[in-house]
């Protein structure tokens, strides 16, 4: 009975956050700013190369994936087919009512850290949706994703195309017979092979990531939507982003940008990543990063400045480091040791988890250790995309030394959080809770026409 | 006293001559002006040879008694090869006596008090003066040389030859013969043209020459000149500041420091400024230190002291501060240079082993550069030592407009690019332990960071790079070693934390200072980030214990102390009226130089 109602009382939770985020929603869709704006930004996306043309350059540095320099030579497009998926996986599922397409910098399957598990959550809920999603990767020149990645990741999306900087579209998806053979007209490929996606696919949204944007959003078609992810990034020159209809951010700072229709979007934990059973140990520190640069530098730092000090002070603390920084860090030194293998068994017996990378971002470590009831040390970009109600049970530093002094609390403390943490979380990662704005937000036009 | 000598009298010169001599001493030939000089002196010196007596020549109206011709005379019992002997002169009714004839600049008189500490002879080569006596053993070995035009050509010749048969001149400096003549008249130069013949006829004449105008003797009259004055008469100091630039660092606000120190002090001695026009237009020294005479150049005159206020990077420094200064002080800053070895000439080796022997004085900045000076250099009983620690007086390092600056958001870590300095390493320790809080790099390059700002100290105005200390969150100085560590007592003076790495030296001047911030030693990075992280929290950091060498009630001392902790060194070492160190010094320079 009590479990009853405990469900009944987190559905009228959910339902009147639901109602909340309508509200807000609502107000900005009403909002006369919003409206105003809205048939300039229709002008400007129909008179994107003339505008081009006096608009001044962005204020930040160029990025990796910007235009190719005129000086290069014209490429042509070659078609390389991915190849027969691999069997087994949980496809997204194909035929939805509603097509998008999904243009980033880098495959989100299979998972390699938080931004990429975040990315790869959002398209299963539009697939979940009734979104049709067609995933379109233009990797940076050397991160191109190996072959064996790209079969895996075909495997899950109905819909990919990998374009290399050399010019090979590597791709499985309904419309890649249209994409054969392409001749180039520009130097920049991505806007040209967006444009054919586009006239043979024919979405009614296109989701790219920020750094793509400004790219990627003059080849729009006049009336396809445009959703901007800004990830954890805070919100720079807004002439960079002067067609997106929507932006979706991890920081709810950035949401709260006036005249912008910016909606918070983090990532869902399905039940299964919670593994019951197991006994924590409450001096054993469990510590996972990727293999992402920020994550090892965390690591390297962790064990330079925090781990000593808790080591001092706690000899009897145990660490173990989880996740593709293993690869990277070899030495771990007295009382640390590496693990192999995938990290979510560990959280079930870890006391405590740390989150190493100071950088901005999802946090996936942090999600899966308050999901498992454990205590979490991290720093303050962990919280983008965490839902608020979590932010009390995460133990935030500030610098190493701080970050070592939650850990021997946490160490000393008799209860870390346990089962009340772990319902919170649970009820938090819920997909209703994580995309309740998202999916307000694409309910309306012009996602829906 | 029975005569024992001829006299040869020189009337040639203008003068009145004193008849105090008569034949009842000896023989007496005088040459008048329309004689021929030489053909009367070769005729004296048949005289004396016949009659085997010592022949005295005299001119220029001298008088000297009897007394003293014995005392010159005497001479000749202590040494069988001194062929002639001269005594000094005096000039009528003072205390000055006339120097020997050197090139070591300026003639200065000497004072009767210099004169008694230099030995009772000197030896020279073969030298003209207004009284001289020769030997009979000398007289008797003479024969007559024709040629010479002038009476000094007959003479000297005759002297010459004595010493190419292993004669010298004794130079009987207890022996003062008062006279209203001048210098030039009583060390006579040669006629051009007997000169000339001399060189051509025996030209190690020339080496001669040579040896009597670098006389050390003769250096060291003049620097006695400068080191004991008459009284009334302030001692000259030279204060070498060269090393100042026209920039701001630490070596300028030690110097500059120092000088405000002996500006406030007003001691009575005459403080003379060797400094470049740039760096004495950039700093202002007219103004600072208006009665400090200021001088550039190549070093001219001769003073009781000359004070290089850091460590001596070459020999060729030494020597010259010797041959300009009676006493040679060097303020020893540091090791460090010979210590890293990398960045620091091979001619500091030998200059600071020489310095260690022969330096009158080394004053330290700090016990602990003391320690590390004598482990490396043994320090010679003949040196006085002490340390002299620059001002630990805050007010002496807060500029008036910062001095009111409020706490700002960096953290101020200080240093340069040298590697004991650890300055890069440290910005990019702190800047990944603490990566939300923004830090400033001052003095050298630093690592990218988001949250460090590298500021190249010398290119920075002063009042701005005062600025950065007074309004750090903390200062870090993450130094090995340091001589004294000014940024850490500029830091503790605005009321900045500061933390440095574990040193003796950081004892030592919380020992000797009082300041409200605290001073937090730590040993490693851990400690240090720990530290750190205490001091940014407001949390109580555990610093040194200030004040534990003062008295209760005692204030740490300041430039003015500073300043007369250096001049008492000196004037001490100037009480014990000891030439023997200056003569082994003199020495070792002269076997340098002749190696060199």
């Amino acid at each position: 009975m009590d479990r009853l109602a405990e469900q009944a009382n987190e559905i009228a939770l959910l339902r009147d956050r639901a109602a909340r985020l309508e509200g807000a929603l609502q107000a900005v869709l009403t909002s006369s700013s919003w409206w105003l704006t809205r048939p300039m930004r229709g002008v400007a996306r129909a008179l994107q190369t003339p505008l081009q043309l006096w608009r001044r350059p962005p204020a930040h540095p160029a990025a990796p994936s910007e235009p190719a320099k005129p000086a290069e030579p014209v490429r042509n497009i070659t078609f390389e087919s991915i190849g027969p998926e691999d069997a087994g996986r949980t496809a997204l599922p194909p035929d939805g009512q509603h097509k998008a397409v999904w243009v980033g910098v880098d495959l989100p399957y299979p998972v390699r850290d938080g931004g990429g598990y975040r990315v790869h959550r959002l398209l299963n809920r539009l697939a979940a949706r009734g979104w049709d999603v067609l995933v379109l990767i233009f990797p940076h020149a050397g991160q191109v994703p190996p072959p064996s990645r790209m079969r895996e990741a075909a495997a899950v999306y109905p819909g990919l195309l990998v374009l290399d900087p050399e010019g090979r579209l590597h791709g499985r998806s309904p419309i890649d017979v249209a994409l054969r053979g392409l001749p180039a007209k520009h130097t920049d490929l991505a806007p040209e092979v967006l444009a054919r996606v586009q006239d043979a696919f024919a979405p009614e949204a296109i989701f790219v990531e920020s750094v793509l944007a400004a790219r990627i959003l003059p080849a729009l078609r006049p009336g396809t939507a445009a959703v901007v992810d800004l990830g954890a990034a805070p919100l720079g020159d807004e002439e960079a982003l002067p067609e997106a209809d929507l932006l979706i951010t991890l920081a709810p700072a950035v949401a709260k940008m006036p005249h912008r229709l910016t909606v918070v979007v983090g990532a869902d934990l399905p039940p299964a990543c919670a593994r019951p059973g197991g006994s924590a140990e409450r001096h054993q520190l469990l510590l996972v990063g990727s293999a992402h640069p920020d994550d090892v530098a965390g690591v390297r730092h962790f064990l330079r400045f925090a781990w000593p000090i808790i080591r001092r002070a706690a000899p009897a603390a145990e660490l173990a480091i989880v996740g593709g920084v293993g690869a990277t860090i070899g030495q771990v030194g007295a009382g640390g040791r590496l693990l192999a293998g995938p990290p979510d068994p560990a959280y079930a017996e870890a006391g405590i988890v740390l989150s190493p990378a100071v950088t901005p971002g999802f946090r996936l470590e942090v999600a899966k250790a308050l999901r498992h009831g454990r205590p979490v040390v991290c720093w303050p970009g962990a919280l983008a995309g965490l839902p608020g109600e979590l932010h009390p049970l995460c133990h935030v530093a500030t610098n190493w030394v701080m970050f070592a002094r939650h850990a021997l609390r946490l160490l000393e403390a008799a209860d870390g959080g346990g089962e009340a943490v772990r319902e919170t979380a649970e009820r938090a990662f819920a997909p209703e809770c994580v995309y309740a704005e998202l999916d307000a937000a694409l309910a309306r036009p012009p996602f829906i026409r | 006293m029975t005569a024992c000598y001829d006299l040869f009298l020189d009337r040639t010169r203008p003068g009145t001559w004193p008849a105090v001599f008569s034949e009842k001493f000896g023989r007496i030939t005088a040459v008048d002006r329309e004689q021929d000089g030489p053909a009367m002196w070769w005729q004296a010196v048949a005289e004396a040879k016949l009659r085997r007596r010592h022949l005295v020549a005299l001119s220029a109206s001298l008088a000297p008694d009897q007394a003293l011709l014995a005392g010159l005379i005497a001479a000749f019992a202590i040494d069988p090869m001194f062929g002639t002997a001269q005594p000094r002169f005096a000039k009528a009714g003072t205390g000055w006596i006339w120097p020997l004839p050197s090139d070591a600049g300026p003639v200065a008189l000497v004072p009767r008090t210099g004169l008694e500490m230099l030995a009772p002879l000197t030896i020279t080569a073969e030298m003209l003066a207004a009284c001289i006596v020769i030997r009979r053993e000398v007289v008797a070995a003479m024969d007559p040389l024709d040629g010479f035009c002038s009476l000094g050509g007959a003479i000297l010749s005759a002297l010459c030859i004595a010493r190419r048969r292993g004669f010298r001149n004794a130079v009987v400096n207890r022996t003062v013969l008062e006279t209203d003549q001048p210098g030039t008249v009583l060390y006579p130069a040669l006629a051009a043209k007997d000169a000339a013949l001399l060189t051509l006829r025996y030209p190690d004449h020339a080496l001669a020459a040579r040896a009597n105008a670098a006389l050390e003797e003769a250096e060291l009259e003049l620097l006695l000149a400068a080191a004991y004055p008459e009284p009334g008469v302030p001692r000259r100091l030279l204060m070498d500041c060269r090393g100042l630039d026209p920039i701001h660092n630490g070596t300028s606000r030690y110097l500059l420091g120092m000088l405000d120190g002996f500006a406030q002090l007003r001691p009575d001695w005459e403080i003379v400024l060797q400094v470049a026009p740039e760096a004495a237009a950039f700093h202002q020294l007219a103004t600072r230190c208006p009665s400090f005479p200021q001088v550039n150049g190549d070093i001219t005159r001769h003073y009781a002291a000359a004070v290089l206020l850091h460590q001596p990077w070459s020999l060729e420094t030494v020597a010259e501060l010797h041959r300009h200064g009676f006493l040679i002080l060097f303020s020893m800053l540091d090791t460090i240079g010979w210590d890293i070895l990398y960045p620091t000439p091979p001619t500091v080796e030998p200059a600071w082993r020489f310095a260690a022997r022969h330096a009158d004085v080394l004053a330290y900045i700090s016990a602990f550069s003391q320690d590390r000076f004598r482990q490396r250099f043994p320090v010679s009983a003949g040196v006085k030592e002490g340390v002299v620690r620059l001002s630990l007086l805050p007010q002496e390092y807060r500029h008036g407009e910062q001095a009111d600056l409020t706490e700002g958001e960096h953290v101020l870590i200080m240093g340069n690019d040298y590697d004991h300095k650890a300055l890069g390493p440290t910005a990019a320790l702190l800047c990944a332990a603490f990566p939300f809080q923004a830090f400033v790099s001052l003095g050298g390059s630093g690592p990218p960071a988001v949250n460090l700002r590298v500021v190249p100290g010398g290119a920075m105005p002063d009042a701005e790079l005062q600025a950065l200390v007074a309004s750090a969150r903390a200062v870090v100085f993450p130094s090995f070693i340091e001589g004294f560590g000014l940024p850490v007592v500029e830091g503790l003076s605005y009321g900045r934390p500061v933390l440095v790495r574990q040193s003796p030296l950081w004892r030592e001047i919380a020992a000797h200072a009082r300041f409200e911030a605290p001073l937090i030693a730590y040993e490693d990075e851990i400690e240090l980030i720990e530290q750190l992280d205490a001091v940014l929290a407001g949390r109580a950091a555990s610093g040194l214990a200030f004040g534990g060498s003062l008295s209760l009630g005692e204030s740490a001392a300041g430039w003015r102390d500073a300043a007369a902790g250096l001049l008492g060194l000196l004037e001490a070492r100037l009480q014990a009226r000891d030439i023997e160190h200056w003569r082994s010094r003199s020495g070792a320079l002269r076997i340098w130089r002749g190696r060199a």
